[in-house]
């Protein structure tokens, strides 16, 4: 670089620093594009163009603008118009570029003639692409006409919103199948169906605003510094200027985020829930709870308990497996009674962590004057128990009246930079449709009909001679998630597995049984089909694999944890052949779909006829026309008044699905589908997200930050929809209305403290917790392409206690072999303090193939969420 | 209560792991490749005056401003992974509670001018092609 060019830009980096510090960044690097997206000459280059987008890293959802000169992306800029984050990204942020560009990147199709050479670095050849697409379509059309309970797609919380609507109309109207779930299952279901079961809405209310507002800060089993960083910076930002902030983290070992805590509860793996109860029961003792909050707004109920844990295959279609979702009202005198036995000193006993300490935290949370934030995420979703820890964080701040207020509330953190917009809010699992809707209430499914123009009843089973429908012959029934996938993989029982934006080969727990290294070997008898960018463990047993784009190598958007929905623009183009993901669907429901009808029609142009031109073989228009396409479609299941059909099946005009009294009196079941409302697709182009329910108000879309919260709309609260669906269009006590949640009133359910499915023992001593650190992200596919941030942290060690370590005769770096219940691997060990374990627990992180962790992560799941317990696999550990 | 903000026997390792030496830095003339990068560095009250004494100690970082506990740096380095090694070593130095970064400009990296020679080379072909074409 020229001297004179070098202080040119350190100059400009200096002074957007600067301004980022008093935020005023946006005054610097302010988009001058007419219509606010990235438009002209960007950045320190004159020739630069600038484009508006978003990182695609983690679920944080940091606003990222980029430079491109001819036609590489060269400088990145926090975006200081994304609300979100304010211009900060973190250290991955500096490598979005580099990542499009490196070594090995695919850009021909590729296919494995000889199955045996699954699982090996040979084996694929290049290929056509019409002679990959014409292979994989036969193989899943072939599949579906044969019996389409053996075909599944494993999605993505990292797929763009269309991307993933479009594939979940291809796979449920097109297919007729449910057998769709995303790597979202792993990580947020617990939490998702915790929202369901409590609010009957999914995602939080609250904001990341409240990171500005709050007085203490609650983490629980949540690594901010290394999973969210910029929100952690955010959090030590409020902690270290506001007067008596205060911190709390609640852990099973210490971490980066532990270093800034005022006070931090060490616990042992698996009792959260005990922790959470006591301080529950605190509350009701002490009679510290709201109670006309309690009168105005909540329900109790319990639910059925004694689980137990899938320790085999048997477990969902057991009889116990069949009612873990049941609850049952009760009064909330019965609450307190079920509450009783966890008494500080029995949370101590079973959590080591002392009862003072519960007992203060109980206080500050209690505290009217204290405006409490709790966070978690991975440590309390991926749990056996953990739909149950999340319902016992809402009851906490529920039974307070605490939720749902700024700075105040209960915020559930989503991994993914899309879990939120797609496989949530799209509704690419096995048990749902778009916008909250689940495949199994005939309402949601005739509303979906009416969006998708489909016959009345064409999603509903076919009906036997019984009248009785045929499960898994419509998408009445949930299909399998994804552990239920994988398990029938293995033995082979399934033949067609299809997956994109993830990497099941490295994610998955207990690989020794999915990868066929036990004494089941599906996994090479099943046609795999891989989109991918980059080689992964994934594409080493795929049969055919689909070359694709990678970020803003097309136009997409991505929803956030905060419910902020943001269009990134195409930046530049895919390399070689690699193609947009959507093109390749489309490519493959043209070929499955082929003579299929629905209603008379031809099936394929009935569901997508909108946005591909079957006679071109392409799309109708550019991709900024067809992604608006598709988003005018998918717009009106949160905006039903924009086709009378649907308007009419979400207010349920013909009375269809409602309840009549003894008198006779019909009452009408709404959908509240204005609940989730979404603005069109150029206020998106026009802005740099927007947290929905976004709310047209003197002709201006507005975002909610504060949901169910009543104020002014323009100052981010829920006024419209308070007046829509509130109660005489009133909030209640507190200022507050859950018009989404069933009468109005979420549900406070019981939910006792249940064993881990197993402990430490002889055999296996040591609590074996995995999870991310800050440099790797997931299982490394993009980020351990990169030099830096290898290098930063270039393998996947087991971290270990100091005196574990040293009572093991060890050196850092030496070799031990790692053994669970279900496999074997080994790795490095360390006793490093990034992750400082307690004495019998260690950590691993899973990005690293090499050492792939996950042959010995058991395969056990929270039984009404199915995600698995990645946190509390039991091991033992021996010197190599 | 677990105090965690003493440096460790752990981030001394990394901290040596992450320095960059000083031949990595050396200006060899006008015209060198440089990658910079801005951030904000966020620090411990009564710790910012010593942080960024300490970071102003690294080689290619230099200290702009000061905001309350925030500091405005630079960081100047060959390359990508170069420029990271330095903002990790920015990370763990005492005093430091976290980096954010808001600007990078990495035309100079090796991987990005490679790619940006392509794609120079390919729209040359282009070019070609086109003229060719139109005679």
């Amino acid at each position: 670089m020229e001297f004179s060019r070098r202080q040119f830009v350190k100059t400009s980096a200096a002074a957007m620093a600067g301004a980022a510090a008093v935020g005023t960044l946006g005054a610097l690097v302010g988009c001058d594009d007419e219509n606010g997206g990235g438009g002209g000459g960007g950045g320190t280059t004159k020739d630069g163009v600038t484009s508006v987008t978003v990182c695609r890293y983690c679920g944080v959802g940091c606003g990222v603008l980029v430079t491109t000169v001819d036609g590489v992306i060269t400088e990145t800029v926090g975006d200081p118009d994304n609300e979100s984050t304010l211009g900060a990204l973190c250290v991955k942020g500096m490598h979005l570029a580099s990542l499009l560009y490196c070594d090995g990147r695919l850009t021909t199709p590729l296919i494995r003639d000889d199955s045996s050479t699954k699982g090996t670095d040979g084996g694929l050849r290049e290929a056509t692409w019409e002679e990959a697409l014409d292979l994989a379509a036969g193989k899943l059309r072939d599949t579906w006409k044969n019996d389409k309970s053996r075909l599944a797609f494993w999605a993505s919380g990292q797929m763009p919103i269309c991307e993933g609507y479009i594939l979940s109309k291809f796979w449920k109207a097109g297919m007729l199948s449910n057998n769709i779930d995303p790597n979202a299952r792993l990580c947020m279901a617990s939490a998702v169906v915790a929202f369901m079961n409590v609010f009957q809405t999914d995602e939080p209310a609250n904001c990341y605003n409240d990171l500005d507002l709050a007085d203490v800060f609650v983490t629980w089993g949540a690594n901010m510094y290394e999973a969210h960083p910029v929100l952690y910076s955010r959090l030590e930002a409020r902690k270290n200027h506001g007067a008596g902030v205060k911190h709390y983290d609640i852990t099973t070992l210490g971490t980066q985020t532990s270093k800034s805590a005022d006070k931090v509860l060490i616990m042992t793996p698996g009792s959260d829930n005990a922790i959470a109860n006591a301080i529950a029961n605190y509350i009701v003792v002490n009679e510290l709870y709201d109670q006309a909050y309690i009168d105005d707004h909540l329900v109790f109920k319990t639910g059925t308990e004694n689980l137990g844990n899938n320790y085999d295959d048997t477990y969902d279609g057991s009889d116990i497996g069949r009612a873990v979702g049941a609850v049952t009202p009760c009064t909330f005198d019965v609450y307190k009674e079920r509450l009783a036995p966890y008494t500080l000193e029995y949370a101590a006993e079973l959590s080591s962590v002392s009862a003072a300490d519960i007992e203060e935290l109980a206080k500050v949370y209690a505290d009217k004057n204290t405006k409490v934030l709790s966070l978690w995420t991975m440590g309390v979703n991926q749990h056996n128990r953990g739909v149950w820890m999340n319902h016992n964080i809402y009851n906490i701040h529920l039974i307070l009246g605490k939720y749902a207020l700024p700075g105040c509330g209960a915020f559930s953190l989503t991994g993914q930079p899309t879990a939120c917009g797609t496989a949530r809010e799209v509704g690419t699992f096995a048990h749902r449709l778009p916008a909250d809707l689940v495949v199994n209430n005939p309402q949601h499914r005739r509303f979906t009909e009416a969006v998708w123009d489909l016959p009345k009843g064409y999603l509903d089973d076919e009906l036997d001679d019984d009248d009785e429908p045929i499960p898994g012959t419509g998408i009445a029934t949930p299909g399998k998630h994804t552990i239920r996938i994988f398990q029938d993989i293995s033995k082979g029982n399934m033949d067609f597995l299809w997956s994109a934006c993830n990497n099941w080969a490295v994610s998955l727990p207990n690989l020794t049984r999915y990868l066929g290294k036990g004494d089941q070997k599906g996994i090479y008898d099943t046609f795999i089909v891989v989109n991918e960018c980059y080689p992964t463990l994934s594409t080493k047993y795929a049969d055919v694999v689909f070359p694709v784009a990678m970020w803003v190598e097309r136009e997409g958007a991505f929803g956030n944890a905060e419910r902020r929905t943001l269009v990134f623009e195409q930046a530049v183009e895919p390399p070689g052949e690699a193609m947009w993901d959507l093109w390749v669907y489309l490519q493959m429901a043209v070929r499955v779909l082929e003579g299929e009808k629905i209603d008379g029609k031809d099936a394929f142009d009935v569901l997508f006829g909108f946005i591909w031109d079957k006679e071109a073989g392409d799309f109708v228009g550019s991709q900024r026309e067809v992604n608006q396409r598709i988003w005018d479609e998918y717009l009106i299941f949160t905006n039903p008044g924009l086709k009378k059909a649907a308007s009419d099946i979400d207010l349920d005009v013909d009375e269809l699905f409602g309840t009549k009294n003894d008198e006779g009196v019909y009452t009408p079941s709404k959908l509240k589908m204005y609940s989730k409302q979404m603005a069109p697709y150029e206020v998106y182009l026009n802005s740099h997200g927007l947290t929905w329910p976004v709310r047209e108000v003197n002709g201006e879309w507005l975002s909610t930050k504060w949901r169910f919260c009543d104020g002014k709309q323009e100052d981010g609260f829920d006024e419209e929809g308070i007046k829509m669906y509130g109660k005489d269009g009133k909030a209640g006590v507190g200022g507050i209305s859950y018009y989404k949640s069933a009468g109005l009133k979420p549900s406070v359910v019981f939910r006792p403290w249940e064993p881990p499915a197993f402990m430490p023992d002889e055999q296996y001593p040591f609590w074996f917790v995995t999870g991310r650190l800050l440099e790797q992200w997931h299982t490394g596919t993009n980020t351990a392409l990169i030099p830096a941030l290898n290098n930063t942290l270039p393998d996947s060690y087991l971290y270990m206690n100091p005196g574990d370590f040293d009572a093991m005769d060890l050196k850092e770096g030496d070799e031990v072999v790692v053994t669970s219940h279900y496999g074997t691997v080994t790795v490095k060990a360390t006793k490093q303090q990034r992750v400082e374990c307690p004495p019998g627990v260690c950590f691993g992180t899973f990005f690293e193939e090499s050492r792939l962790i996950n042959l010995v992560v058991q395969e056990i799941y929270d039984p009404i969420s199915k995600e698995p317990d990645y946190k509390k696999t039991t091991v033992s550990i021996v010197k190599k | 209560m677990t105090n965690f903000t003493e440096n460790t026997q752990e981030n001394e390792v990394t901290a040596a792991q992450a320095a960059v030496t000083a031949s990595e830095l050396t200006s060899s003339g006008p015209e060198e490749d440089v990658v910079i990068s801005s951030y904000l560095v966020s620090t411990f009250q009564g710790e910012t005056a010593q942080a960024a004494e300490a970071i102003s100690q690294i080689a290619g970082v230099e200290v702009h401003e000061t905001h309350d506990t925030t500091l405005v740096v630079t960081i100047e380095a060959p390359t990508i992974a170069a420029s990271t090694k330095v903002a990790t070593e920015v990370n763990l130095t005492k005093g430091v509670v976290t980096v954010r970064l808001i600007f990078a400009n990495f035309e100079d990296d090796p991987i990005i001018k490679r790619q940006l020679e392509i794609n120079r080379a390919k729209k040359v072909l282009e070019d070609e092609l086109e003229k060719q074409q139109a005679k």
